[in-house]
């Protein structure tokens, strides 16, 4: 067997030369590839599956079987009497109920006023504007002030509804979303706007029509992101709804938690942890690709 | 006509956002609480009573320990899961999936989880009694007033890493295989590559993952409130746990100085760390 390289006339390289016909090579096993992969697997099951699994199984099983908390199957099904009682008396439904009256519209405005901003910002060479910008993603830097904020909503007479709550979270997230969009808008090249604006659109239209579908993807990542993050939220709707009729679905299972009567029903709690958490988690599975380019936004570069 | 299109965010970012925040700086100087009737001017009161009782020293102890070991936790988690899970091969992106799951959790629903698995009863401590051959294993993983902010912050890792863990597979992606076939074939081994090539092209990810992992861990109290409610006795009150329980029990004026103390320690902290990583940082 020979292993020869020619240049055959018209100069290309070539192998082979097809005179020894080309023997399937066996893949070598490695074994530090099959180590790689046998660890990957270990750490995955023993970080996430298992601890998941015990999270379900144990969600499904009666009280002194859960108090036990093993990895097998429930001797009893509890299902719909563990969830029946999350749902009646844990009040889930009326906190996933209340978790979307707060965090749709919180969201919905932040990415409408997030782009109306950002593309105005991103366009004016006004040097007022660039001022007015700086001070608007200051917020970048710090947290809101959680204590002062219920002070200042009830001076704005929005304390003890909604409205507070998700005033707070336009309030932290609208800068971050308008520092998005600034340098999102600064690569949709200009020429597309003044040609509309020779079609004889007005500045409105022009936003609406061009400018906002253009968004889109930022627009989808940003929704991701605060989504998640207001979802998942459970410090301060502690301060901002201060009824519990109005809690979010964090706040009802703190509650549900603490309530002496259900302490240590690790059923119950954890049937309340996955009620909780589904959600997100069947988005996910949904659109996973964009949950994740939405939470490493910002640390994933070119 | 931009003043028009701007009244609306900009106006809603001053008065729900940079209005309460300023006044942050005056009200934690202020005996404002449910005690009083009206609000005067009491200059560091606040600051001296927490500092006094012992609670401001503890909970920067407590706070900036729990915030570095969930710092060097996360990265650590997630830049090995990252190593290992690197290839697009078909396994791997669904062993990636499944380990991104606790980032959609809700801190304080991971916290429930984690206290029925480390219960002295529970089943962390009945696999380790398997393992141990000296007995039974009772450890109370949150009740060891030294180390159960360390079990906080290994949960804290546990519940974030995976955005991290993304981010360094993305980071990773962008380093060009011939730079790494270059080094392997001038003789470095897996390490060597690691530590030479891959690292030094990661530390802008690098630079991303320590600093949103840092300020997180900084102002996340979830945990606690799910799992020791800052016990035992106070040995995992955290900043943003104090601050709720000067509030809950009245002292906004207090609760207010609290977190101008978080403020101060996010900037103190995290400023410093961001021009330090970025000077590591190299350009190919």
């Amino acid at each position: 067997l020979r292993l020869s390289t020619t240049v055959d006339p018209a100069g290309r390289t070539s192998s082979w030369q097809g005179r020894v016909p080309v023997q399937p090579r066996k893949p070598r096993i490695r074994p530090r590839a099959i180590a790689r992969i046998a660890l990957a697997v270990t750490l995955t099951v023993v970080l996430v599956a298992l601890p998941l699994w015990l999270l379900v199984i144990n969600s499904f099983k009666d009280l002194a079987q859960a108090a036990d908390l093993t990895l097998g199957l429930p001797d009893h099904w509890r299902i719909t009497k563990n969830y029946g009682t999350v749902i009646h008396q844990g009040h889930a439904l009326r906190g996933l109920v209340n978790s979307l009256l707060v965090v749709v519209p919180s969201v919905a405005i932040c990415v409408l006023l997030g782009a109306l901003a950002g593309w105005v910002f991103a366009r004016s060479l006004l040097r007022a504007v660039r001022a007015v910008y700086y001070v608007t993603i200051a917020g970048l830097l710090a947290p809101g002030s959680i204590v002062t904020s219920v002070l200042w909503m009830q001076k704005y007479q929005l304390y003890g509804s909604r409205l507070a709550m998700i005033a707070f979270y336009v309030g932290i997230f609208l800068p971050l979303s308008i520092f998005l969009v600034t340098g999102f808008v600064k690569t949709i090249p200009y020429e597309i706007e003044e040609a509309a604006r020779i079609d004889g659109s007005g500045r409105l239209g022009i936003f609406f029509r061009i400018i906002l579908p253009l968004l889109i993807p930022i627009l989808a990542t940003l929704s991701v992101l605060l989504s998640v993050v207001a979802w998942n939220d459970f410090f301060s709707p502690l301060f901002l709804l201060p009824h519990s009729d109005q809690a979010t679905l964090p706040l009802g299972l703190y509650a549900f938690a603490a309530a002496s009567q259900w302490q240590l029903n690790w059923n119950l709690i954890l049937a309340d942890v996955v009620f909780v958490s589904l959600p997100l988690v069947l988005v996910y599975v949904v659109a996973q690709r964009w949950i994740v380019s939405g939470l490493t936004a910002g640390g994933v570069r070119g | 006509m931009s003043a028009l299109l701007l009244a609306l965010p900009v106006g809603a970012i001053v008065v729900f956002y940079l209005i309460p925040s300023a006044s942050n700086l005056y009200y934690g100087f202020t005996d404002w609480s449910t005690f009083h009737t009206s609000i005067s001017f009491t200059g560091f009161d606040n600051f001296r009573e927490i500092w006094k009782n012992g609670s401001l020293g503890n909970t920067l102890k407590v706070t900036l320990t729990y915030a570095v070991a969930a710092t060097i936790f996360l990265n650590i988690l997630a830049l090995g899961t990252a190593l290992l899970l690197e290839e697009r091969t078909r396994l791997n992106v669904i062993l990636r999936a499944v380990l991104f799951i606790p980032v959609l959790i809700s801190p304080l629903a991971a916290g429930f989880l984690f206290s029925s698995l480390l219960a002295p009863s529970g089943i962390v401590n009945a696999m380790l009694s398997a393992l141990w051959p000296w007995g039974k294993v009772e450890y109370p993983w949150l009740g060891d007033p030294t180390y159960a902010i360390v079990v906080l912050a290994a949960i804290h890792a546990w519940k974030y890493f995976g955005v991290a863990m993304m981010v360094y597979i993305a980071g990773l992606q962008t380093i060009p295989s011939d730079l790494v076939e270059a080094a392997r074939i001038d003789g470095a081994r897996g390490w060597a590559t690691f530590r030479h090539v891959k690292m030094p092209l990661l530390a802008p990810a690098v630079t991303f993952s320590v600093v949103t992992a840092l300020v997180g861990a900084l102002q996340t109290p979830d945990l606690v409130f799910a799992t020791t409610n800052g016990g035992p006795g106070t040995a995992t009150q955290v900043l943003n746990y104090l601050l709720y329980q000067e509030f809950a029990q009245g002292f906004f004026g207090s609760a207010t100085a609290v977190s101008m103390v978080t403020f101060a320690i996010v900037i103190f902290a995290s400023v410093p760390l961001i021009v330090f990583l970025r000077r590591r940082e190299v350009v190919i």
